[in-house]
């Protein structure tokens, strides 16, 4: 113990910053220890739900992701239901190299829990997403210095970023994909007017703070910061949103997301079939000779097929309409997401079992090790500034 | 001086443990209370579907007299389950009445499969599938409810939680148990059609 401190008083003048960095990172691992541990109990504490049962409320699911759209992922153009893609730059950094990140993109469709029991619909936006690394690979490095090996994908989404391809890079892509399993511990809510649509939306990572508060107007307003990002969302009519977004401090991305879908709302603007379609839904009537007998094609005609009319995405599966495609509730009633008043929303691609390994031996590692690395740090400190 | 900063740092190690010791303390409390409460939650959840169930069984019962006149006893039982439920209020009475319910719901359909008119009923074949479709959920959530306790049971039993648990005053739930007679095969008995 006396050489120990005999080695950090001689090396004090040197790792004064260093001490003070260790002596934050302390603090936060400590403190990261215990939500942490946090999670792993509330994993545990809450049994895991089938899908056709669960009610509302913090559920435990397990299953594998279906969905009727898709989207195709920049680097290794598979299809899937949410990418992220992360570029760092090795860049000068004083004497040395350090690797920068200079892009993280993230897009998702919404998509299905499938257990064999039901299908649960869920909007990722805000989860703590621990997804399977797709491709992970390096660039332009000191042995493959030809710039003609990077492959024409990375080498375009690199170009839309507006950073050159003959940089040292490095690139890593996670991807949700069909058939991937997945369990998910989330907020089963009523459907707060989510369409499943073929059109992409950011997934912004999940927030440290998170502020709701009224305008004099009545308009709710909700402010969600992350580390890098922002998100404001204003529901001033209870049907519309306007969102602001915030990302990798590149300006601000405005987009006005309709919650209502695109079909009437008011019976005055449907057509005649649809109003018989509607009625015979509500009544529950399924029984296709009913259907049939209304001149309808039926029940699966309620909901709407999927079909690939924006750019860039594709039905499950390739770009052409399969005839085998399932038919999916585009607006179910509920959603499995992040929830207001319980905000643990955590998404796996491992089994409940390892994740609960995992958070058990990482949350002992930061609450026996932080306090260590703390009061090492402050002796350091203490020694350097000769506080008594 | 050296020891001066020395007492410091065991000083500020100790004031660590006790806020480590402090937040784990409460976590195990809030944990014991969120899962008491999830219990609870879990069994209303039960009740729920009971009672769309119940509500779907007088339906039922309403078709089936007009085709089974003469299958007093199967829809008789139907009947006692049903009024075995609504006088229930305690979480035993209610699961006996769940027990009843279900067993005499089965008998009736498989009754009924002497009478194909009624198995033709556009709302008999909804009715069947609609309690069906409620029965397994109802079987989900008493899993459900059953997870939920052995849970609780286990962790006001293990070490340290135990003496969280003990401060608290909490015992240990009980599961729900399906009744031994309720276990026996139906014993199913027909009345000649008309």
């Amino acid at each position: 113990m006396d050489s120990l401190f005999a080695l950090l008083a001689y090396s004090t003048a040197d790792f004064w910053i260093p001490a003070a960095i260790g002596t934050c990172a302390g603090i936060f691992l400590f403190v990261h220890g215990f939500r942490m541990l946090a999670r792993k109990r509330l994993i545990l504490n809450t049994p895991i739900s089938r899908i056709r049962s669960a009610s509302i409320g913090l559920v435990e699911v397990n299953g594998v992701a279906i969905g009727p759209y898709t989207i195709n992922a920049p680097i290794t153009g598979l299809p899937c239901f949410y990418y992220r893609t992360l570029v760092w730059q090795l860049k000068q950094s004083g004497k040395g190299n350090k690797w920068q990140q200079i892009i993280d993109e993230s897009l998702h469709v919404p998509f299905y829990l499938d257990d064999n029991t039901g299908r649960l619909l869920v909007n990722p936006q805000g989860a703590d997403l621990e997804i399977h690394r797709d491709f992970h690979d390096e660039f332009n490095g000191p042995v493959f210095f030809n710039s003609d090996l990077v492959p024409e994908s990375v080498r375009s989404f690199l170009m839309a970023h507006g950073v050159s391809s003959d940089q040292r890079i490095r690139i890593d892509e996670y991807c949700i994909k069909p058939k991937n399993t997945l369990f998910i511990l989330g907020t089963l809510a009523e459907n707060p007017g989510l369409t499943v649509s073929p059109k992409p939306v950011g997934t912004l990572p999940s927030p440290v703070a998170s502020f709701n508060f009224n305008l004099p107007s009545g308009t709710k307003t909700k402010v969600e910061l992350a580390l890098n990002s922002a998100r404001i969302t204003m529901l001033p009519a209870g049907e519309e949103v306007f969102e602001t977004s915030l990302q990798n401090g590149r300006g601000l991305k405005t987009e006005l997301v309709r919650l209502s879908s695109d079909r009437p709302t008011s019976s005055l603007n449907m057509t005649q079939q649809e109003k018989i379609a509607a009625a015979l839904m509500k009544a529950g009537i399924t029984n296709p000779a009913a259907w049939e007998a209304a001149g309808l094609n039926g029940p699966a005609s309620a909901v709407a097929t999927a079909t690939a009319a924006v750019s860039g995405t594709s039905p499950a599966g390739n770009g052409s309409p399969d005839a085998e495609t399932e038919q999916f509730d585009l607006q179910p009633k509920t959603v499995l997401m992040k929830g207001d008043h319980n905000p643990a929303f955590f998404i796996s691609w491992r089994s409940r079992r390892d994740v609960v390994q995992e958070l058990n031996w990482k949350s002992a590692l930061c609450i026996w090790g932080a306090p260590g690395l703390i009061l090492a740090c402050l002796y350091v400190l203490v020694k350097y500034f000769g506080w008594r | 001086m050296q020891g001066t900063n020395m007492d410091n740092i065991v000083l500020l190690g100790f004031v660590l443990a006790c806020i480590g010791l402090l937040s784990y303390v409460a976590m195990m409390y809030n944990g014991l209370v969120a899962l008491k409460n999830d219990i609870d939650k879990a069994w209303a959840n039960i009740d729920v579907i009971l009672k769309q169930r119940h509500d779907e069984v007088s339906k039922l019962l309403d078709v089936c007299k007009g085709y089974m006149n003469y299958e007093r006893d199967t829809l008789q039982k139907v009947v006692q389950a049903r009024s075995m439920y609504q006088q229930a209020v305690t979480v035993d009475q209610k699961a006996q009445a769940d027990q009843s319910t279900t067993t005499a719901v089965r008998g009736l359909f498989a009754v009924a499969e002497k009478y194909p008119a009624l198995k033709a009923n556009d709302n008999f074949m909804q009715l069947e599938t609609r309690i069906t479709a409620l029965e397994n959920q109802i079987a989900d959530r008493r899993e459900f409810y059953n997870d939920s306790v052995n849970t609780f049971n286990i962790r006001i039993q293990q070490f340290p939680d135990t003496f969280v648990a003990s401060f608290m005053q909490v015992r240990p739930r009980a599961m729900f148990k399906v009744e031994e007679t309720d276990k026996a095969d139906l014993h199913m008995t027909y009345s000649a059609a008309r």
